[in-house]
């Protein structure tokens, strides 16, 4: 037993190791790691049990996300969880709040993660009803909410212009990822939507990146914060029972039914709907024995099905790599945050563009590079057009709408 | 609802082994170049609004033809075994039997060997193959128990 109990911490460990290095490195995800453990589970399991392994990928998976907005804020590489988050932080990185917005991801994180691990008793009952309640109609709510993104913009040329560029960026999406045997779809469309685009318009408006603050206060007003957390918790436990509804879809969701939620409470959204969805992901697969991304398909495949036992580990496991990551994430952060001041941001735009570049590449040829080179095009139109940027997640809405209506 | 898989022939390495090093190495430098050099060239936004717009309808319609093109590769049951799991693969066989549940199918096809092609239905209850129907299955090869089998992501009835 007490073999057991060390064997999973250590695995524990290991996952979070693990978690930093693809929360850091943009194009490293963690359902790649999954797969890969899939690959060599059989060897694999000659040393470590089926459950030390689930463990690792578990504490992986909770790491991820709380490291991935580094990247996404200091960098402007954002992975699929964090593409809405690249703006504010980016905006507060040019004000010289760079640390200040990875903290509010990691408040974010955090708090949602324990908020969430106190309604999971709640959530076991409740599942299975809400799950076959809310996927008949959850391709009319997001139509709803994509009619309403488009109506806030000011004036009827951005209003058309918004829908163009929505009804672009889905076709964009819907080619891509309906493309047979592409390795990783997602990683140039949604790095030139989001990414590149940025990282251009950075350079061609010659930005300088200004000194970054260390600050210890986050000042941030308790309404907007629990708000915050509520909508992060209640659009990210979506994301985790509904089939085909990402993080970073549930974000636009939560971004216009919860109205009035300031920069600072959105970077505290965002951190948190990623972290919660990961967490619920794992209260699906317990009630409904469904699998809502790679990293719990794994774990399905290693275990088959999960016990009560189980979930406990692994919630309990959720709980110990997000205490350790947040800690880890805030000293990596201060650290990225005086690298920033010393490294030429010209340079740095450039490099992490090629970096981009040749991972769209490496991963999927010259489609990569046209996938990149198009989303990047179309990236660039909306903050050009002056309408908002989360007109370009049609790329992954209408694929989703798509699949619910047909 | 089914499908067909076939290993699209032009994806990933359209261009061959050697050649996409070449391409991973040269993208970098040219993208750089790209950034540094000709951007400033059209700081105005309205030239970079005009570039970016052609670009991605352009791009757009460029990918929407190659997607026509786009298709999964042929195999037989004999050669399943030289696929790797995850891979998407055409297959061409004779229903020889079906089972079904609340959300899938599970059909077994022949061509002669015997393959298990599984659909997952949703819980829809109109679908239904009957022993002698030669279908054509899109999917994902995945392996269960040690044998290959074929995750259905389409299936048309030929015959």
């Amino acid at each position: 037993m007490l073999c057991m109990g060390i064997d999973l911490v250590i695995a524990a460990l290991v996952g979070i190791g693990a978690g930093i290095f693809t929360g850091l490195v943009p194009g490293i995800h963690v359902n790649l790691v999954s797969v890969l453990l899939i690959t060599l589970s059989s060897s694999l399991l000659g040393f470590a049990s089926p459950l030390a392994l689930a463990t690792f990928i578990i504490s992986l998976g909770i790491t991820h996300t709380f490291l991935d907005s580094i990247p996404s804020i200091f960098l402007g590489a954002p992975d699929a969880d964090m593409v809405m988050g690249v703006l504010p932080g980016h905006r507060l990185l040019l004000e010289g709040r760079g640390f200040e917005a990875v903290k509010l991801t990691v408040v974010g994180s955090f708090l949602s993660l324990l908020g969430t691990l106190l309604v999971v008793p709640l959530l076991i009952p409740v599942f299975p009803f809400l799950h076959n309640l809310i996927e008949p109609y959850l391709a009319y709510l997001l139509i709803l909410v994509i009619l309403f993104m488009v109506w806030k913009e000011k004036g009827l040329r951005k209003m058309v212009w918004a829908l163009i560029v929505f009804f672009l960026s889905g076709v964009l999406g819907i080619v891509t990822l309906g493309w047979p045997n592409l390795n990783q779809p997602l990683f140039p469309l949604l790095s030139g939507l989001f990414g590149v685009s940025t990282l251009l318009l950075s350079l061609q408006q010659n930005v300088k990146i200004p000194p970054q603050s260390i600050s210890d206060t986050i000042k941030i007003d308790k309404l907007s914060q629990t708000k915050a957390i509520g909508a992060a918790m209640l659009s990210g436990g979506l994301a985790g029972l509904l089939p085909g509804l990402g993080s970073a879809q549930a974000a636009i969701l939560a971004m216009e039914l919860v109205p009035g939620l300031n920069m600072f409470a959105f970077l505290i959204l965002i951190g948190g709907i990623n972290t919660v969805n990961f967490a619920v992901s794992l209260v699906t697969l317990y009630t409904l024995g469904k699998a809502r991304n790679g990293a719990v398909v794994a774990v399905l495949e290693l275990l088959k099905s999960i016990s009560t036992t189980q979930l406990l580990i692994f919630l309990g496991t959720a709980l110990f790599a997000g205490s350790i990551a947040t800690l880890l994430t805030l000293f990596i952060a201060k650290k990225f945050a005086v690298w920033m001041e010393k490294v030429n941001y010209r340079k740095l735009c450039l490099m992490v563009i090629s970096f981009i570049t040749i991972l769209s590449s490496v991963f999927d040829g010259f489609l990569g590079l046209l996938i990149l080179g198009t989303s990047t095009a179309l990236g660039l139109l909306a903050p050009l057009l002056g309408i908002k940027r989360s007109n370009a997640m049609g790329c992954l809405l209408l694929p989703v709408i798509l699949f619910f209506l047909l | 609802m089914g499908v067909i898989v076939e290993r699209n022939e032009s994806h990933p390495s359209m261009t061959g082994g050697s050649l996409d090093l070449a391409l991973y190495f040269a993208a970098s430098p040219l993208t750089t170049f790209l950034s540094a050099y000709l951007l400033p060239r059209f700081m105005g936004e309205k030239s970079l609004f005009i570039i970016a717009l052609i670009g991605a309808i352009l791009g757009l319609f460029v990918l929407l033809v190659l997607s026509e093109t786009a298709d999964f590769k042929e195999i037989t049951l004999g050669s399943i075994g030289g696929e790797k799991i995850g891979n998407d693969v055409k297959v061409f066989g004779t229903v020889a039997s079906m089972r079904k549940s609340n959300q899938s199918i599970i059909l077994t096809i022949v061509q002669p060997e015997e393959l298990q092609v599984i659909l997952f239905t949703g819980g829809k209850g109109n679908i239904s193959f009957q022993p002698g129907d030669v279908v054509e299955v899109l999917g994902e090869i995945d392996e269960f128990n040690g044998k290959q089998q074929v995750f259905a992501q389409r299936i048309r009835v030929v015959r």
